[in-house]
């Protein structure tokens, strides 16, 4: 096959070729109808905001060390090396009362298949309260009895009975939360170079503990740390326990996650809890804001805006000058920016509680 | 007596007897049966029973073959039942192991609907279940899943598979259980687009592999000149030929017609075909008729149509077939014909491959389709009845086409082509490294393994460009965007229009296409409709048409120019310069022309942006001496330039490996980028793909090799065999024989006196 000059020709070939793969759309300013569906299409403003602030992070950082911009500390794992960062934000987290949520539960006739509102209204009349009247209900009584062990059940378990019968944005559903301990959900999210197949070059994930949410990230300072990043995350997942909680991840970050892990031959993570605020917050807000992105939300909850943000689609663009020169000013606003979904997430967590079961 | 009659009436006529240049008898021919032992599984033969079916020699050689795990490559001619061939041993692994699972792959989508069809028959009539299925752009996303898990068989398509595989962790159930990869119409794959389908078939055999599935491959192609040798190329293992065809053959009358017989005179092409379609459906024959374009097709069409009620034949129906109509169009043309109710169709290739048609009487060429094979496989469509069958093909008016008419023996008794794909193209290898690293990290060993001996030499390149990156020990891909996307199987523009008619979609075409068609003014053909062009966006990719019955017809004037960016490498040799470079080939479609039949009515200018196609050539700047030389022997310096490229561009692909259509030529007397006459080669695919790289380090071996062809070529005036070109932008002309041996001689002289 070809001799060296030829191979570095076409090596360099590819890699014009490659690099001029649009990754992202710019539109006019003010045109939403270019912007609407995709997520990979900005407006023109927003482009140069973004373009500035990448050139001003690397003046400002030139010359330094990844190290010596993010604190934290490189850890090993059986696939290698990877940069790990550690942070800790106040945060007073309560889910709702478990036994409220298992009365409303018991006393949920509709959760029984071919039970509607209607017929629920009519069976209360005759005197059906909860469930384990109903196990007595010459019709129900077989499915009510299955149903009747709901409060005994785990919450997994319990999620599949109330599946059956809810869509999965119904407050029924966020209610299931009560039933896991606090220090069980791992708040998760992820930051890619693309919208599929490229690797994930960090990943956010939140805990409550005491008062505080810690949010470990995992960043790569190369791509070939993917694999140990992805391990490092997975430490955080106890199959049995866990709760995720994510926003749009039963759409994205949970299957890109696996992809990735199938990518390295690791069979995906399944079967876990798993709370998708994304459903649940379009259901309780879409009448009522202009769109349902978590950055919207989260104006909502604070009244308050990002500033020095970078666009989703940019983040590989970003990240790929660090690569190219080594230095780490663009990724600030990339680690901040999955720092602050992350605790995002956990206050939209409780803000959604709050909405639905009151303030506990 | 349909044929013998037709034959007699065509005799009669006139016009029709002086432009008969030959008919071509191909005796009827016994079929030879084999015998399997240990026969097949219980269900099998039932079905064999039932249908009436007893297989052949060659049948049962494959099936033989393939039982001993071999790979197997059937080379038997059209309709002499090579799908059942791979069926049946398929059916019978699936008896025997119920996990396997079968990856059929077709050129297009068409051809595997179709058969599907042929393969859900086997499935009822045995009870063997496989839960066949097409995988392909058009299933539905809600469907995919429970197809992954549960199908045993499955059809798709190369594009289709380069798409799949970097999902491939979906797929785990299906390949690690993958036992065969039928490769249906393998022929297909040659040239540059077979060099990638080698390559993606390593990488679907690298994926099977990882997930425990290791399939035999299982090929059927039409005549080719090499097909041991093309097949394990392609497959990147040993593969048995099986090319002793036991099946019989009913009399052909092969009848080849040249309207321009006594010169450019009254006859035409298009009318010929025209009045032979028309006596066959009249006959009581169903025919097929292929044209060179997908505008010629519906013209066809539609005055055949006009004809058939002029001669008070009512509701013959007769249909236009061609690629860019929509699925569901097609199947329904596809099913009418099968059932008879469509007595005739008018097809561009789109329908050359394979599709099992079942009761074709006739088939007629308008036009010489550029190569042997293709003809050989298109007349092959008739003659599916053991009662005799007709064929014919009709010249145009260039010399190809006349040659054929004039030496017969050269299209029944010469080869077939050879299919050529090249293993080492750092290029392509380059690009399918990439899409194997996405897929999977990719270890030293993986590119030894499959993808060739340079392989890892690349990937260490790719590594020093960021497209890859090393961990632990192996490759994973680092670039922007997908792989997939970028690498692509190296056809077409990948830009489609939509083509709206009252804010329908009628069909999709491609960008050339579109602007040379599709124009604003353009009478637009459809399924033998007329339509007008209102509009054409560029930017939203989309064409309005509105209905409009009209006897008009536009035609584009189109210019084609090349042109020089910059040199790359150089080297001069006595005058003479040889380059390799960036070029650009400008296609700009300027006006058209309005006519009424052949009569042109007006001419219109138009202001389309020309479409521009960057590519890498090699060029050759000819020195003012042999220009000198060339006009003291009187010899026309054009014809002999024209007739160099083509030398050159005929015998390229044997010396660099890719296929004739990869490769595009351009010379003229006087090239305006280098101010001198000069012969330009370059790579039919955007970007580039080393053709042209490899030409520039080969051409003294080109220049001498084509030398040869044409000072030995025995003909007078040139042929297809030295200067005759079948996709010759001019017609073949200016060509001069003699002119182009002296260019040819001086070229050779000049780099082997510089070097």
């Amino acid at each position: 096959m070809g001799t060296g000059p030829l191979v570095t020709t076409v090596a360099d070939s590819w890699r014009q070729r490659i690099d001029s793969q649009q990754e992202y759309e710019v539109a006019r300013d003010g045109n939403i109808f270019a912007v609407g569906f995709a997520g990979s299409c900005l407006f023109s403003s927003e482009y140069a905001r973004a373009v500035r602030l990448k050139q001003t992070l690397a003046e400002h950082h030139a010359g330094r060390t990844l190290e010596e911009l993010f604190c934290g500390a490189e850890i090993d794992t059986p696939c290698g090396a990877c940069y790990k960062i550690t942070s800790r934000e106040q945060i007073d987290l309560r889910v709702p009362d478990p036994h409220r949520i298992r009365e409303r539960l018991s006393s949920d006739l509709t959760l029984v298949c071919g039970i509607g509102p209607k017929i629920e209204a009519r069976l209360r009349r005759r005197g059906y309260a909860t469930l384990h009247d109903l196990c007595s209900h010459p019709r129900y009584r077989a499915h009510a009895r299955g149903l009747a062990l709901l409060d005994r059940s785990d919450p997994g378990e319990m999620r599949r009975m109330v599946m059956h019968r809810y869509p999965a944005s119904h407050p029924r559903l966020l209610g299931l939360s009560a039933f896991h301990a606090i220090e069980d959900f791992l708040f998760f999210d992820i930051e890619t170079l693309g919208l599929f197949s490229r690797p994930i070059i960090l990943f956010g994930a939140g805990r409550i503990a005491g008062g505080e949410i810690e949010v470990c990230q995992y960043l790569l300072r190369d791509i070939a740390e993917e694999e140990a990043a992805i391990l490092a995350t997975c430490a955080h997942v106890q199959r049995d326990r866990t709760a995720l909680v994510t926003f749009n991840g039963r759409s994205f970050d949970l299957p890109y996650f696996n992809d990735r892990r199938a990518y390295y031959g690791h069979p995906g993570v399944a079967g876990i809890s798993h709370y998708d605020l994304l459903h649940f917050a379009r259901r309780r807000w879409k009448h009522d804001l202009p769109d349902c992105r978590l950055q919207t939300l989260e104006h909502l909850m604070h009244g308050a805006r990002r500033t020095d943000d970078v666009p989703s689609a940019m983040v590989p663009e970003f990240y790929a000058t660090y690569l190219k020169t080594g230095n780490p000013g663009p990724l600030i606003p990339i680690v901040e920016h999955n720092r602050q979904d992350v605790v995002t997430l956990a206050r939209l967590f409780q803000r959604l509680f709050e909405e639905w079961y009151g303030n506990p | 007596m349909a044929i013998p009659d037709l034959l007699a009436a065509l005799e009669q006529h006139q016009e029709t007897r002086r432009s008969i240049a030959h008919i071509e008898v191909t005796p009827a021919r016994e079929a030879v049966f084999g015998s399997l032992v240990p026969p097949l599984p219980e269900p099998l033969e039932a079905y064999l029973a039932r249908r009436r079916i007893r297989l052949y020699s060659h049948q049962c050689a494959a099936i033989e073959a393939i039982r001993e795990g071999r790979s197997v490559i059937m080379t038997t001619a059209t309709a002499s039942g090579k799908s059942l061939a791979f069926n049946l041993p398929v059916f019978e692994r699936l008896v025997q192991h119920p996990d396997a699972t079968a990856l059929y792959l077709y050129p297009t989508k068409a051809l595997a609907h179709d058969q599907l069809k042929g393969i859900r028959e086997i499935e009822q009539y045995t009870g063997i279940t496989t839960g066949c299925a097409v995988y392909d752009g058009d299933t539905p996303r809600s469907r995919r899943p429970a197809l992954r898990e549960r199908a045993r068989i499955l059809l798709s398509n190369p594009h289709e598979l380069h798409q799949i595989l970097p999902w491939h962790d979906r797929w785990r159930t299906f390949f690690s259980r993958l036992r065969f990869v039928v490769i249906d119409e393998a022929h297909r794959y040659r040239g540059v687009f077979g060099s990638h389908a080698a390559f993606l078939l390593r990488r679907l055999l690298r994926i099977a592999h990882l997930h425990g599935g290791t399939p035999q491959f299982v090929l059927s192609t039409a005549t080719v000149a090499n097909p041991g040798e093309f097949a394990c190329r392609l497959c990147g293992m040993p593969v048995t030929v099986i090319d002793d065809d036991g099946s019989p053959r009913g009399e052909t009358q092969f009848l080849l017609c040249n309207p321009y017989s006594e010169g450019a005179g009254e006859g035409s092409t298009h009318r010929a075909a025209r009045d032979l379609l028309a006596r066959c459906i009249q006959h009581g024959l169903q025919a097929l008729c292929f044209t060179t374009s997908r505008k010629h097709a519906e013209l066809l069409a539609l005055h055949t149509r006009a004809a058939l009620v002029t001669a008070g034949e009512e509701g013959a129906a007769l249909a236009a077939y061609r690629a860019g109509y929509l699925p569901g169009t097609r199947r329904e043309l596809e099913e009418n014909l099968k059932c008879g109710h469509i007595r005739g169709l008018v097809s561009t290739n789109a329908l050359e491959v394979g599709i099992d048609v079942g009761t074709l009487d006739a088939v007629i060429i308008a036009g010489y389709p550029g190569s042997i094979m293709a003809t050989r496989q298109q007349a092959g469509r008739a003659g599916r009845r053991n009662d005799g069958s007709f064929a014919a093909l009709v010249a145009s008016h260039n010399p190809l086409d006349q040659f054929f008419m004039h030496h017969p023996g050269a299209l029944f008794e010469g080869a077939s082509e050879h299919a050529i794909i090249d293993l080492a193209n750092p290029y392509i290898v380059a690009g399918h490294l990439l899409c194997a690293a996405a897929e999977a990290p990719l270890a030293a060993a993986d590119c030894a393994r499959y993808f060739g001996d340079g392989s890892a030499e690349i990937a260490g390149a790719l590594e020093a460009q960021y497209l890859l990156r090393m961990s632990k020990g192996r490759w994973i891909y680092a670039g922007r965007g997908r792989a997939t996307e970028a690498v692509g199987l190296g056809s077409g523009s990948g830009e489609t229009y939509r083509v709206l008619c009252n804010g329908s979609v009628l069909e999709t075409i491609d960008r050339s296409q579109a602007f040379r068609e599709a124009h604003p003014g353009a009478v637009f053909l459809h399924q033998g409709e007329t339509y007008l062009v209102d509009d054409l966006d560029v930017e939203a990719h989309r064409i309005r048409l509105r209905k409009e019955e009209t006897d008009l017809s536009t035609e584009p004037l189109t210019t084609i120019e090349a042109r020089i960016i910059a040199g790359r490498f150089r080297r001069d040799a006595g005058g003479l310069g040889l380059v390799f470079g960036d070029v650009e080939v400008v296609e700009h479609t300027v006006s058209y022309r309005i006519k009424r039949y052949d009569r042109v009515i007006a001419t219109e200018p138009l202001d389309l942006p020309p479409l521009r196609f960057a590519t890498k050539g090699v060029w050759c700047t000819i020195p003012e001496t042999v220009c000198d030389r060339l006009a003291r022997a009187g010899l026309h310096l054009a014809g002999g330039l024209h007739g160099a490229e083509h030398a050159l561009i005929g015998i390229m692909p044997s010396l660099v490996l890719c296929d004739r259509r990869d490769i595009g030529g351009f010379s003229s007397s006087w090239f305006p980028s280098t101010g001198s006459p000069a012969i330009l080669i370059y790579d039919g695919v955007e970007g580039g793909i080393g053709l042209a790289e490899k030409g520039y380090a080969l051409f003294e071996a080109i220049a001498a090799a084509a030398l040869a062809v044409v000072r030995e070529c025995p003909c007078d005036d040139g042929c297809p065999g030295c200067i005759y070109s079948p996709k010759c932008g001019n017609d073949n002309q200016p060509l001069d024989k003699q002119a182009t041996e002296m260019v040819l001689e001086e070229i050779v002289a000049l780099l082997a006196g510089g070097s």
